[in-house]
């Protein structure tokens, strides 16, 4: 089977959830909130950029859980591992979990490139280069929380991938 | 004759327990029953076929694939039966189905819907709301949909009635005759396997004590040529042919 099928099957699988609606709903209401900031941003002409920047983390990290929980987490009275309910299936473990951080990347980059957007917007309006590290802090918030999250889906998959 | 399932020279090392040297196998058609007291390595079989522990000594094949190396074909072709919860329990069968089939090379939708009327399991059910007996006989109907080779049921039957043990008997019998695949059952009700197994494999404290069929264990028993067999036979089968 190759991989895309794989993400296709992962794509279905989250889709065949009950609660995906309260996810994608965490995930419109992390949008808003960002949204909010960068409105209250304009309104100041100036934030902090320590402020910002910890926005930016929270509200990815949030956003990214909301979207890949359901994929590698299972309610079953507590939360367990869903790569345990995939141990005695015939699957490439590899490509298995391949296609769950794949799904997360291009959800991340789906959510980065607005960010980035509003965020060389609101630079315009403080007198901050384009071509520095606070220009690209949504890219390097995405990596930063991405990485985490590849850390935390690992450690998840520990047993399975062993 | 074709094997389905083979050891050989299985060993495994752990701080406090150590399976040596276990070789036995089980050919096409035919059921084997799996007994040793607690502690003998049963489950611990079990896992090594399902992967779950890698470092071993010796090779385990099923249907000539390594457990070790080509763990998806063996997965393709194995049902493993056991109390694990390995399925969604917040889901009802057919999501459960329909989630794990399309990883089955062999999986048929129609034959699974059969085996759930004919096991009488509600299929708008979570699994979470099964009786023990009725997870059971949901796991052998997904088993069979995907057409395995080999069903390994660990202990299948622990703490069922003896009416629903009959039935579970009555439909692995069944298996056999139909699909022409073979069992590997771990059980300590010993009489059980007195009704349904052409082989006994006994375990104790990690070893293989014997792997012979009904028959010739039968006659070994009765000829008393082995004293030591024959008592650790006579304590595991209460009743039955063997004493």
């Amino acid at each position: 089977m190759r991989l895309s099928k794989y993400i296709n099957l992962d794509i279905n699988y989250r889709k065949s959830l009950i609660n995906t609606d309260f996810k994608n709903l965490g995930i419109g209401c992390v949008g808003m909130f960002l949204f909010s900031s960068f409105l209250l941003n304009w309104s100041f002409h100036s934030m902090d950029h320590m402020v910002v920047f910890s926005i930016y983390l929270v509200c990815f990290t949030i956003a990214q859980a909301f979207y890949i929980y359901p994929l590698i987490l299972v309610y079953e009275g507590g939360y367990s591992s869903v790569f345990q309910k995939y141990k005695n299936v015939p699957i490439d473990k590899r490509l298995f979990f391949r296609s769950k951080l794949i799904l997360l990347t291009r959800f991340s980059l789906l959510f980065c490139i607005p960010v980035e957007l509003f965020h060389l917007w609101g630079l315009d309006r403080t007198d901050t280069p384009y071509l520095s590290i606070v220009g690209f802090w949504p890219v390097i918030t995405m990596a930063l929380t991405l990485l985490a999250q590849y850390i935390y889906i690992r450690i998840l998959a520990r047993n399975f991938m062993e | 004759m074709d094997k389905v399932l083979e050891f050989q020279n299985v060993s495994l090392t752990w701080p406090d327990f150590v399976m040596k040297d276990i070789t036995f196998s089980l050919d096409r058609g035919y059921i084997m029953g799996l007994v040793g007291y607690n502690g003998a390595g049963k489950t611990t079989l079990f896992r090594l076929m399902e992967n779950q522990y890698k470092k071993y000594n010796g090779t385990i094949l099923i249907d000539g694939f390594d457990c070790r190396t080509q763990e998806a074909k063996v997965k393709d072709i194995t049902a493993f039966i056991s109390d694990e919860q390995k399925f969604f329990f917040e889901e009802n069968a057919i999501t459960n189905a329909k989630l794990f089939s399309p990883y089955y090379s062999t999986w048929d939708m129609n034959l699974f819907q059969n085996y759930l009327d004919r096991f009488e399991i509600r299929s708008t059910t979570k699994i979470k709301d099964y009786s023990r007996g009725t997870y059971l006989k949901f796991q052998l109907a997904f088993a069979i949909a995907h057409h395995p080779l080999l069903y390994a049921m660990d202990e299948p039957t622990a703490g069922l009635d003896p009416v629903f043990r009959y039935d579970f008997l009555r439909i692995i019998q069944g298996i056999i005759a139909d699909e022409n695949a073979s069992i590997l059952i771990s059980t300590h009700n010993t009489s059980d396997l007195d009704k349904i197994a052409d082989y006994i494999t006994m375990l104790e404290n990690g070893s293989v004590l014997f792997s012979k069929d009904v028959e010739s264990l039968s006659d070994e028993v009765q000829n008393n040529k082995n004293e030591r067999m024959r008592f650790q036979v006579s304590s595991l089968f209460k009743k039955g042919r063997w004493n």
